[in-house]
């Protein structure tokens, strides 16, 4: 096999340098987006809710929420859909910046983590409007959240991890192939709906096999119901899942490594 | 951050880097690599080759090390592979602490960053920590001159205003090696010449990587060079002279070239051509030659090697092109000349000098041919050019081959009907002088290597109008840096003019610079100011009014120094000997006894007695 071998000695760059790095290319990428338009932040907000509100209302006509009432569902629904948000921004939101770093990648020494690191700040931008928008959901409901709800921020990393174990994959990917990148969105829905997000899951049935052995249904799950309910009994797969999700980001980031400078070499 | 000298900061080690050429294949070999992984390196896929092959290179703390390659022999591949924005498909690399690379370019920017925005990202990007990026911003900022505009979108700022700043940031953010992928070329601007000044501080500081295609530029210290060639190193050793030998092969595998294509384009191929195109040696073989050329380290031999090997060609030689100052050309290089015709003779093919201001009659005798660089180019051009080449080199002094040398080569190997003609440029001569000089080389060699003989038939004046019809002193004088501008200085011209214009009739040869006569100078009806500002027939007309002289006064320096090739007994001044040349003035002396006719003195304005100048001037006319 082909492979020389680089090592450094001594002191390299720190983590605050490529924290540093991220945020500023998190700005970089906001002044680029927003301020080409004339509502500017107001897209980040208009996007989750003009997304969550179709699925509320559809969702309580063919009772998703089984025996849930409107306003529960809602929540429910909200909680889950927000949660399920977190996770695809930070799937998709390394590519989205790699994409737009292409030149810089080709002509500057850009540390391959800058661009998960950048990831994972546009989720964290992007997350508080969503939580605003569930303490409005939360306020229109007139609902008190319960004392689990700690637990949800603590949940938080966890499913920012879990969404960039996989979006890191395709970072380089989507440098040699654009398929990669157009294909992606194929996936959400794919994913939305094989995960009870928006839906209670059902007793038997294939669908419940499937919400069963999709780990995505406790990634969500756990923690929305530590949202709106309170504990669930399955704190413990969730728990797994957060291992396996967290190995599987160490591993993605050992790929990005190896991968990315394939991938600039590739480029015209 | 500094590492201890002597510590190894880069250590590579048989690398190798393949690369695929063309577009669509090689995404597919990336996505195969990627998700499958690659085979052997020794195997090459179909259109892969080697960008680089088996290179090795060593840089300690404190080193300057230089990477000389044509373009597409491999130096962005290295540049890459030490930076880690590729990796290796073999061999290994060790550094120890941080490298940066250096290089110019709108890093990142998007139009609706502020300045002061770009400049944290650019600093992030050249890798800055976090407790030191502000100050490096600030620095940078302050370097280019853009301190006032932090708030600025850049869509208001000039595209000229960003141009530095990645660059200028390289040079700012903290490391431990720097990988310059090209040799910076700033400007002239203030922006530009601050930038320049941090290039050549950090060529003075040490631990680089300096990859290049040319030799414009280089620090002074090298501690070692490599040549590479399509991926593959040819040559490894010392700065000079692997300096040499790149010079020597970059101009050997141009006019290869030329030859090739002079043979594809003729519609019925000469013979001449096709023989040449036939058997072209090899890069490999041009860079044994120009080493099998040098006979020991020592740029000396090297010259002298050089020399040797041209003459003993049956190609034609160009001597030149001589574009820089004319002392230069007078104290050392026609010397040099006429030391090679009279060491190894006639030949039987052409030798000619390439030279400028029309000085055909300097070369009479030594060379069979002469050419002006007015000849094959404007003057206007010329001169521009010379100047672009002065400020890109930081120096006047020809210590390299320049693009327009390069031009002026390839003209008059046209002109000369050839497409390969051998080349003695003044480099050759200057490198040794620099290394005498320092001391590296002894003084003897230009002794030994120069052969002071007067103009042939030095023209005269009086054909000129500007002359008078009576015997005269010619006098120049103009401020430099062993004579600066001063009330001092100004008063000793006016006392020279005064005391010379009360005895006989003077000329002043003003080539744009002159102070002017003072008017309260009684006699000064007897001073004549003929100016001979830039024209391409400068120096003959300079050399003309000199040789009609009786006697010549001037600065030291410059065209002073064609009066005792004329002949004619010659007194100089000089103030500030701090800005006096000695090496100059020791050769100035040599030339004078080797002519053995005229007087030559050379007096500090301090000592300046116009009674004593009025004696010598009267002992002259005798």
């Amino acid at each position: 096999m082909r492979g020389g071998t680089y090592r450094r000695v001594g002191r390299g760059q720190s983590l605050r340098q490529l924290l540093q790095q991220g945020r500023l290319l998190v700005l970089r990428d906001f002044r680029f987006r927003y301020r080409q338009a004339y509502l500017g932040y107001i897209w980040a907000v208009a996007r989750p809710v003009a997304g969550v509100l179709p699925l509320i209302l559809v969702g309580n006509a063919f009772s998703f929420g089984g025996d849930m009432e409107a306003a529960e569902y809602a929540l429910f629904a909200t909680g889950g859909f927000l949660m399920w948000q977190v996770f695809w921004d930070s799937v998709i939101s390394p590519q989205w910046l790699a994409r737009r770093l292409r030149r810089t990648f080709k002509e500057a020494p850009l540390r391959p983590e800058s661009v998960v690191a950048a990831g994972a700040g546009l989720v964290l931008f992007n997350a508080s409007f969503y939580v605003a928008i569930f303490v409005l959901a939360s306020v229109l409901a007139r609902t008190a959240p319960p004392s689990t709800v700690w637990l949800t921020l603590l949940a938080f990393p966890i499913i920012v991890i879990g969404g960039l174990a996989i979006g890191t994959v395709f970072v380089p990917l989507t440098f040699v192939y654009l398929d990669f990148r157009f294909g992606l969105p194929l996936l959400s829905p794919f994913l939305l709906w094989t995960a009870p997000i928006l839906y209670v899951s059902p007793e038997e049935g294939v669908l419940a096999v499937v919400n069963r052995w999709n780990p995505l249904t406790y990634l969500i799950n756990v923690p929305r119901q530590w949202l709106v309910r309170g504990t669930t009994g399955d704190e413990l797969t969730f728990l797994f899942c957060a291992v396996a999700f967290g190995a599987l980001f160490w591993l993605g980031l050992r790929f990005l490594r190896r991968a990315l400078p394939l991938a600039v070499e590739s480029l015209p | 951050m500094c590492a201890h000298t002597g510590t190894a900061l880069l250590e590579c080690d048989d690398l190798s880097k393949i690369w695929c050429g063309e577009f669509q294949q090689r995404r597919k070999y990336a996505i195969r690599d990627i998700l499958v992984g690659a085979p052997r390196h020794d195997r090459l896929r179909a259109h892969e080759r080697f960008a680089l092959r088996d290179f090795s290179v060593t840089v300690q703390a404190g080193e300057n090390v230089v990477v000389l390659g044509l373009p597409a022999s491999g130096k962005t591949t290295i540049a890459r592979l030490v930076t880690q924005m590729s990796r290796p498909d073999h061999g290994s690399i060790r550094v120890t602490g941080r490298v940066g690379l250096v290089f110019s370019g709108r890093l990142g920017a998007n139009p609706f960053l502020t300045l002061g925005e770009y400049v944290q990202l650019a600093a992030s990007i050249h890798g800055a920590e976090p407790d030191v990026a502000q100050a490096c911003c600030d620095e940078v900022l302050e370097m280019t001159g853009l301190s006032a505009r932090r708030q600025d979108s850049l869509v208001s700022v000039q595209k000229g205003d960003l141009r530095y700043i990645s660059l200028a940031m390289s040079l700012t953010v903290p490391q431990d090696l720097r990988v310059f992928d090209g040799l910076p070329n700033p400007g002239a601007d203030p922006a530009g010449v601050r930038v320049a000044t941090r290039v050549s501080e950090q060529f003075e500081r040490g631990s680089n990587l300096i990859l290049t295609k040319t030799t414009d530029g280089l620090p002074s210290s090298i501690s070692r060079a490599l040549i590479v060639h399509d991926g593959v190193t040819l040559y490894q050793g010392g700065g000079d002279t692997a300096v040499a030998i790149y010079e020597h092969f970059v101009y050997r595998m141009k006019r290869i070239r030329k030859v090739a294509e002079a043979a594809g384009a003729a519609s019925h191929v000469s013979e001449a051509a096709s023989s040449a195109q036939a058997d072209p040696p090899s890069p490999a073989t041009l860079i044994a030659r120009a080493t099998k050329s040098l006979d020991g380290p020592k740029v000396a031999s090297l010259a002298e090697g050089q020399v040797a090997q041209a003459w003993a060609s049956d190609r034609p030689i160009i001597l030149g092109p001589f574009v820089s100052d004319v002392a230069l050309e007078l104290l050392y290089w026609r010397p040099f000349v006429a030391w090679m015709r009279a060491t190894f003779g006639p030949r039987t093919a052409p030798v000619v000098a390439v030279s400028r201001g029309r000085v055909d009659a300097w070369y009479a005798g030594l060379v069979s041919e002469y050419v002006d660089v007015c000849d094959l180019l404007p003057f206007e051009t010329y001169q521009t050019r010379n100047l672009k080449r002065i400020r890109d080199g930081g120096t006047a002094k020809q210590r390299v081959i320049s693009d327009l040398d390069q031009e002026l080569l390839d003209a008059t190997a046209r002109r000369l009907g050839t497409v390969d003609a051998e080349v003695i440029h003044p480099s050759v001569l200057f490198r040794v002088c620099s290394k005498i000089w320092s001391g590296a080389v002894p003084s003897d060699w230009l002794a030994k290597h120069a052969r002071y003989q007067p103009f042939d038939s030095p023209s005269a004046a009086q054909s000129m109008d500007s002359v008078p019809g009576e015997p005269y002193v010619a006098a120049s004088f103009w401020f430099n840096t062993c004579f600066p501008d001063s009330r001092r200085h100004r008063r000793v011209v006016n006392d020279v003019l005064s005391e010379l214009s009360r005895r006989v009739a003077v000329v002043v040869v003003d080539a744009g610079s002159f102070p002017g006569v003072a008017p309260s100078i009684r006699t000064s009806d007897r001073i004549r100011v003929v100016a001979l500002g830039p024209t391409e027939d400068q120096s003959r007309e300079q050399a003309k009014l000199i040789a009609g002289a009786c006697a010549f006064v001037g600065t030291f320096g410059g065209a002073s120094l064609m009066a005792p090739f004329c002949n004619v007994p010659t007194s100089l001044v000089f103030g500030e000997p701090a800005g006096l040349f000695p090496h100059h003035v020791a050769v100035s002396h040599a030339v004078a006894r080797a002519i053995q006719g005229p007087s030559f003195e050379v007096t500090k304005t301090a000592d300046f007695d116009s009674a004593r100048l009025g004696e010598w001037v009267d002992r002259t006319l005798q």
